[in-house]
């Protein structure tokens, strides 16, 4: 009896390790994988920033306030790279976001600013810009989604029983996920104004 | 004793069920296309569809890429990339591992076209070049109604470009070598090793079954430990060698014949399917 109740624990033992201990290893391996698709098209988009401000200040150099705001966000995105181990802590992901958020701001003010330019939007150079920022900006998107569901994997699985026994006693944690970059904004009705605002640009720039 | 054994066959089951039931992905709510050109809305007329048909699997025969053009009328407030992706990551257009699919995505009335492109062409067309084809090809024709003849130059501005790209030789997947599933193997090693641990002298009669059931377990985990078939056989070997006389006799002609599940390959006779390509965003969006 007492060599069966030896067995049993170890059968017991064989199930959780082999069976939960393996999914965490392959989930965790999956979350970190996402992760770097996350920084390759964050990283895709800072790449294009440089050229994109050349361009523009070709047409507009007088939108000095945009487009150095631009270059520093840029520049602040490119301190921040942070590994997949990083990304797990609430504070650190959200320091990042708040960065590559800044960024996405800086560069949608930018755009429109360029509209007031007919020659720059005319631009064959500057469309094409546009287009490859609209698309990294898309793929970003994606990679971000896959990394939450990846994340979301991750955290059910090692939350669930019995394999959160497993997870406590090798001391895995759930990991930060992304939220919503501006939830403040989102759930705040817009405000639309009629009073005169700056003098809109000439037409015809 | 049989009440500890009975727990320990649920347990073991329970773990078995556990492991199967992992990443269960949501299900995306996007149309299977059944051919390379589908047009919801009429648009076309058979015969235009036809010749893109051809146009479009002549080129998958000859380079092996899928390039597919998917028209609807309305969004219904969907968002252009996310209704775009979801076709194609439902039809996984192109081929697995060289992810060499093209999706022409066009909402008719909602004025909004997007070209999502596979990961493995994301050079052959870059964002860029997929914004031209739509800037010079679609938006110009079909400002004139003329949606036949922007699909027509726009899919084969595609092809173009595809052609341009060094991309391994199409029916790949006829030279891959059929290895027998690694579930089923792992189950006939279980299987093996229980019958033989069985037949060794361990004295009490129960120790030398369970046992047998164990190592078979072990060894299953070892060769294939994340997919669960360990559990199964061991729970095979196990069962096995508690009903059988616990002798290596004719045990193992019995189960030779066990069904090999789970390699339904269907080699795509018949009706037109994507083939397992990637997609991770890449490509253009625009309107006329």
């Amino acid at each position: 009896m007492q060599r069966f109740r030896l067995l049993f624990l170890i059968v017991l033992a064989a199930m959780l390790s082999g069976c939960g201990y393996n999914t965490i290893q392959q989930q965790d391996e999956a979350v970190k994988a996402q992760w770097s698709e996350v920084l390759n098209q964050y990283q895709r988009r800072a790449d294009l920033v440089p050229n994109l401000v050349a361009t523009v200040k070709g047409f507009a150099a007088q939108e000095e306030r945009v487009l150095t705001e631009v270059t520093n966000a840029r520049s602040r995105v490119g301190q921040m790279n942070i590994s997949a181990d990083q990304a797990s802590d609430p504070e650190t992901l959200k320091k990042f976001q708040a960065a590559q958020g800044e960024l996405s701001g800086a560069l949608s003010r930018l755009l429109v600013v360029s509209e007031n330019y007919p020659e720059l939007k005319s631009n064959e150079n500057f469309r094409d810009l546009q287009v490859q920022l609209e698309g990294t900006e898309n793929r970003v998107t994606v990679a971000r989604n896959r990394y939450i569901q990846s994340v979301q994997a991750y955290n059910t699985h090692i939350r669930q029983f019995p394999v959160n026994i497993t997870a406590k006693l090798f001391g895995y944690q759930p990991k930060a996920n992304f939220s919503v970059e501006n939830e403040a904004a989102i759930s705040k009705a817009p405000t639309v104004e009629f009073a005169p605002a700056s003098p809109a640009p000439a037409p015809g720039g | 004793m049989p009440r500890a054994l009975a727990l320990c066959g649920l347990l073991l089951l329970f773990g078995f069920g556990e492991c199967r039931s992992q990443t269960a992905a949501a299900p995306l709510d996007a149309p299977k296309l059944a051919q390379h050109v589908t047009d919801r809305t009429g648009t076309l007329s058979a015969g235009q569809i036809a010749e893109l048909e051809q146009r479009l699997s002549e080129f998958e025969q000859r380079k092996g890429s899928q390039v597919a053009v998917y028209m609807i009328s309305s969004l219904d407030g969907q968002s252009l990339e996310d209704a775009a992706l979801a076709v194609a990551e439902k039809n996984k257009l192109g081929r697995a591992k060289v992810d060499d699919g093209v999706l022409l995505f066009i909402a008719k009335d909602d004025r909004k076209v997007r070209i999502e492109v596979g990961y493995g062409l994301e050079g052959a067309i870059p964002d860029a070049k997929a914004g031209r084809i739509i800037r010079e090809y679609l938006a110009p024709n079909f400002r004139k109604g003329d949606y036949y003849q922007g699909i027509n130059e726009a899919t084969g501005a595609i092809v173009q470009l595809i052609d341009g790209e060094e991309l391994p030789p199409p029916f790949q997947e006829e030279q891959g070598n059929q290895s027998p599933p690694g579930g089923i193997f792992a189950l006939f090693i279980g299987v093996f090793i229980g019958l033989m641990a069985a037949g060794t002298r361990l004295k009490p009669v129960f120790l030398r079954r369970f046992g047998a059931g164990l190592v078979a377990g072990g060894i299953g985990f070892l060769v294939l430990s994340t997919l669960g078939y360990g559990i199964l056989a061991a729970l095979i070997a196990f069962f096995i060698a508690s009903s059988g006389p616990g002798r290596f006799s004719s045990g193992g002609g019995s189960w030779g014949s066990f069904p090999g599940g789970g390699s339904g390959w269907g080699g795509g006779s018949g009706g037109w399917s994507g083939g397992g390509g990637g997609f991770g965003g890449g490509g253009a969006s625009g309107g006329w």
